[in-house]
């Protein structure tokens, strides 16, 4: 079972929508600030993270670099409002996985997940691979 | 950005009606993004009770506080894109008449509730403070709201989070006073002062910054135009 983290300052957004994906069979974690989901994000593990752009304080934007900081490869998909679909783009050039537009419609959302899932996945096959080899010409195999 | 009013008047019309445009732009964006993140709990809400009546069709009874639950936030939700739309409407509107009877305390409210989520994206509280009667002067509406923007935005790009700025109306013996206060004694540097004089001048306003190492102060006069 997947485990997601959702960071969003609209309590009753994550409430419904954190509702919906657990039907579908999801683990979900919430985080209503930047600086909480980082908290929440160097504790556990996350397959994927759900964040809006817009919050007060910390904004999506810098939440993103934080954790992308302390867990690189963590796949991120940014929700984004209409005008801010420009930074979504922004922040896949930053390096977050997908963005979705609010309001995110489920299937999509579900469907971006289990891509990012799959992403994560292959990530840890790599990092896996590349610790097998390493270990192998260190050893001389 | 600084900006340096024009001399020429022709050229500060056409700045007053850019800034102006701008300014009615920055909060007609503000609330669209409210409306979104309104909109996007109904649509969830939505889909959450077609959820439950999907598992209804197999076999999973809905409990009847679940439907309450969704019935009461959907209720919620409604009445707060009501109130946004009102407040939306209302400042729309505050560009129908260049000088009008306004009624300062509601006109006052209406513009500090729409940039309660400006000032909230910078984690700051926005307060007014207005007064028990009414209190009419004859000038224009959306200048006022406009000046009175432009000096909120620059406390809230400040470093001033965790404060409150208390927005306060008083009579004065020529029109009214607006005081922007916050106990933060962080220096707030009014970015395009030059421009909001400009805005002032149309409408014989002024502005004074009184403020000193224990907070941050700034007035804005406004005279009643129908003197």
């Amino acid at each position: 079972m997947a485990n997601i983290l959702l960071i969003d300052d609209e309590e009753e957004f994550t409430e419904v929508l954190s509702a919906r994906m657990e039907t579908r069979g999801f683990n979900v974690d919430v985080a209503s600030s930047g600086e909480e989901g980082i908290d929440k994000a160097k504790a556990k593990s996350y397959d994927a993270v759900i964040l809006d752009m817009a919050m007060p304080g910390m904004d999506g934007m810098e939440t993103l670099k934080h954790l992308l900081n302390i867990r690189p490869g963590l796949q991120i998909i940014m929700l984004t409002g209409h005008a801010t679909v420009n930074k979504g783009v922004e922040a896949v050039k930053l390096g977050a996985a997908d963005f979705l537009e609010k309001p995110a419609e489920i299937n999509l959302l579900v469907e971006k997940i289990k891509q990012a899932q799959e992403k994560t996945e292959i990530l840890f096959e790599q990092q896996l691979d590349k610790k097998l080899s390493d270990i192998m010409k260190k050893k001389g195999w | 950005m600084h900006i340096v009013a024009p001399e020429d008047k022709s050229e500060q019309e056409k700045l007053l009606r850019e800034k102006g445009l701008s300014f009615f732009g920055a909060i007609a964006a503000s609330v669209s993004h409210e409306l979104n993140n309104v909109n996007s709990i109904i649509e969830q809400t939505a889909g959450l009770l077609g959820d439950l009546l999907a598992g209804a069709e197999l076999g999973r009874p809905i409990k009847e506080e679940q439907l309450q639950r969704v019935r009461d936030r959907i209720e919620k939700q409604t009445h707060r894109g009501t109130r946004i739309i009102k407040r939306m409407n209302t400042f729309a509107h505050s560009v129908d008449y260049p000088i009008a009877e306004i009624e300062m305390n509601a006109l006052i409210e209406n513009i500090i509730s729409l940039c309660k989520r400006l000032a909230n994206l910078k984690k700051v509280e926005l307060e007014a403070e207005m007064q028990s009667d009414p209190l009419s002067i004859n000038s224009s509406p959306f200048l006022i709201q406009q000046a009175l923007f432009l000096v909120m935005r620059n406390y809230f790009i400040s470093d001033l989070a965790g404060e409150t700025i208390s927005v306060v109306l008083e009579p004065d013996k020529e029109g009214i006073v607006i005081i922007i206060e916050t106990a933060a004694a962080e220096e707030v540097e009014i970015e395009d002062l030059d421009y909001i004089k400009l805005v002032l001048n149309q409408i014989q306003g002024n502005i004074s910054n009184q403020s000193n190492s224990e907070k941050t102060r700034i007035m804005l006069k406004f005279p009643d135009l129908s003197h």
